[in-house]
């Protein structure tokens, strides 16, 4: 492997192509026209345009990607996660060309694609799964019967879908038909597939998820636990390892159980087992993730392994480096989500152009983020700007860590939703470790400021003085250097 | 130094009233604040001591707007143009939530609904939000079609709520 080409965009892109340059690999990246000067475009070895249109003409054109992997003399084709990372049929055109897909083999991802699929192929793996219906009868009255079977609260869920597009919950029988059919377009929409799942809802439960590794000849590892619980509307919005919720007795059954999901299909490459966990302690297989992970660093700040170098390692027939024992996991981590998005108005996606842009100076801070000063934030793709992720010896102090990160995190120009993440940190419930997937339905978080702050700011605004215009040119922005382009930014005595 | 903001709707002045040691007044509504900023450490990025703590700040103008962070909240204060800072109820109530595409409209002109009525559903990053009727009334005029391509503050109809006999 010498050339590996990142079919992606934003922070992932970056951060596949970070640990390519480490390994002496070069890297071939794809942009659309709007993002030809996004950093990731500007980053890369080569960089190829996918032309004008939406992310299904772009992003997402196979032939296209397919295309330019030739041209580019690349070897491997690292998808990222969203996007093409876990779509079967990409992934066996890549192996067909004589190419190394760094990922799952094909029809892994086909299995686990499909949550109607895995979770019979779970069942019968012994993992324990959620109740529900999962067949191919997709008749609204006949769905509308096992609902009633079932019992509500209950959810409706894409079979292909994932990031909570597709997915309804339900709470009276009345409502069923009319989030169905929503569940269906919105399937349909995001997946070209418009079956669906109904699932048992749960009350309260935790979102745990494995992290796992197979080395596609038999063996398994896993490199513990992520907990994924704070969620707005299935999204994830903060994720922590460990989880405050784990014993070492639950621990070891809930990663047994990851380890048996992962090896019943002889694994290859980075794969994730989301799980649900009861108040209970009762633990039901969710779904697998056949790719790499949003979340992925915290794993990475826990454990001290690059995820990426593993995957890439895998891809080449090296096999796993290392063995369950030699997997630690030291200190805690906790990632926040950053997205464009205003929570003082519903979480309305955002757009516009970053007119100031700083990312905090601290010890033991990491910041993946795909935007810059000058980046124009539009409708085209996912509203999450970066992420940032904090680690420390102990829970308490990752949270400070990052409550202070997330007050001297600055992006002017697009709302985001960095003060709700403050006030989320800051919650009682949080700094317990109390949290559930329903945390942000049952506590109103916005980030409100108070009368006081908000006096002291507007009165702030006599310090104010205008931000450099956008760079509009690839030329403009490559004569500056990292820390020409930080400009009036940098802290001064 | 004097500028007139808009802050969530509500209009505020800020007067730089005194040079050194720097003061501004912050006037809004029936309440007037003397602010002191010479206990800032840096000017438009720094710390500033408020009681006994000492919080960090940022500060960015655009054309349009001022950009504050403070103590971990942001706060955008758009500037005012001498502009009505009240807008149409009717018109805001049905301005589009977001830029995105109109995937289905419902309602024809002239429908009577009842309160949450769905009128037109709108999907953006993939996820679809409803508008729904706030109260029982009549959709007067549609101003968007399914498949158009809206921007955020477009208003997609008008809407006459039914008044109480």
């Amino acid at each position: 492997m010498k050339r590996v080409l990142i079919v992606n965009r934003g922070e992932i892109a970056l951060r596949v192509m970070r640990t390519c340059r480490e390994m002496g690999l070069e890297v071939a990246a794809v942009a659309s026209d709007y993002d030809m000067q996004a950093p990731h475009a500007q980053f890369a070895d080569q960089i190829y345009e996918l032309g004008p249109g939406t992310a299904l003409e772009t992003y997402l054109n196979q032939d296209l990607l397919l295309d330019i992997a030739k041209q580019s003399g690349s070897d491997a084709i690292h998808p990222g996660y969203g996007f093409l990372s876990e779509n079967p049929k990409f992934a066996k055109r890549v192996e067909e060309a004589g190419l190394i897909f760094i990922g799952p083999r094909w029809q892994t991802i086909e299995l686990m694609g499909s949550k109607l699929a895995s979770k019979v192929h779970m069942i019968e793996a012994g993992v324990p799964v959620v109740p529900g219906y999962s067949g191919q009868e997709q008749d609204p009255n006949a769905l509308r019967q096992e609902a009633e079977r079932i019992g509500f609260p209950l959810l409706i869920k894409a079979s292909a879908g994932g990031g909570g597009k597709g997915m309804r919950v339900v709470r009276e029988s009345n409502a069923f038909l009319t989030e169905l059919a929503t569940a269906k377009r919105e399937a349909a929409g995001a997946f070209g597939d418009e079956t669906v799942i109904l699932e048992r809802y749960l009350a309260d439960p935790r979102h745990i998820e494995f992290q796992v590794f197979g080395d596609g000849k038999g063996n398994v590892v896993h490199l513990f636990e992520r907990e994924c619980s704070i969620q707005r509307r299935h999204q994830k919005v903060l994720e922590e390892s460990p989880s405050p919720a784990m014993d070492d007795s639950l621990r070891t059954a809930m990663a047994q159980a990851a380890v048996a999901a992962a090896a019943s299909v002889d694994y290859l490459n980075a794969g994730t087992v989301e799980f649900m966990l009861d108040a209970d302690k009762s633990f039901y297989f969710l779904e697998m993730n056949t790719r790499l992970q949003v979340e992925h660093p915290i794993t990475e700040m826990v454990t001290g392994f690059d995820l990426v170098r593993w995957q890439i390692s895998i891809a080449r027939g090296e096999g796993l480096p290392v063995e369950q024992a030699q997997i630690q996991q030291r200190g805690h981590a906790i990632e926040t989500r950053i997205y464009a998005e205003d929570p003082a108005n519903g979480f309305m996606p955002q757009t516009g152009t970053v007119a100031c842009y700083r990312e905090p100076e601290l010890l033991g801070v990491r910041m993946d983020s795909g935007i810059r000063a000058g980046s124009v934030i539009g409708v085209h793709y996912d509203p999450m700007l970066a992420k940032l992720i904090s680690y420390a010896s102990t829970r308490e102090e990752a949270r400070q860590k990052l409550r202070q990160a997330l007050c001297e995190t600055v992006i002017h120009g697009v709302k985001t939703n960095l003060s709700f993440l403050v006030e989320l940190v800051d919650h009682p419930q949080f700094v317990d470790g109390k949290t559930t997937t329903r945390f942000l339905e049952q506590n109103a978080i916005t980030g409100a400021a108070s009368d006081d702050l908000q006096q002291l700011a507007a009165a702030l605004t006599a310090f104010a003085q205008k931000a450099a215009k956008p760079q509009q040119s690839a030329s403009a922005s490559a004569e500056l250097g990292p820390w020409q382009q930080l400009g009036e930014w940098r802290l001064m005595p | 130094m004097k500028h007139k903001l808009v802050l969530a709707g509500t209009p505020m002045t800020v007067t730089l009233t005194q040079k050194d040691p720097m003061t501004v007044t912050v006037a809004h509504a029936d309440s007037e604040q003397q602010i002191d900023l010479s206990v800032a450490t840096y000017k438009r990025t720094g710390r500033i001591r408020v009681a006994d703590r000492l919080l960090t700040f940022f500060v960015t103008e655009t054309h349009s707007s001022f950009w504050v962070t403070l103590d971990g909240s942001v706060l955008v204060f758009d500037k005012d143009h001498g502009r009505a800072a009240a807008s149409d109820d009717r018109e805001a109530n049905f301005a589009a939530p977001m830029p995105g595409k109109i995937i289905q409209v419902a309602v024809a002109e002239g429908d009577e609904v009842e309160k949450g009525t769905v009128l037109v559903i709108m999907e953006a990053m993939k996820m679809e939000h409803r508008i729904e009727a706030p109260s029982a009334g009549v959709v007067v005029t549609l101003r968007c079609a399914e498949g158009e391509l809206v921007e955020q503050g477009y208003a997609l109809l008008d809407f006459e709520p039914k008044t109480e006999v």
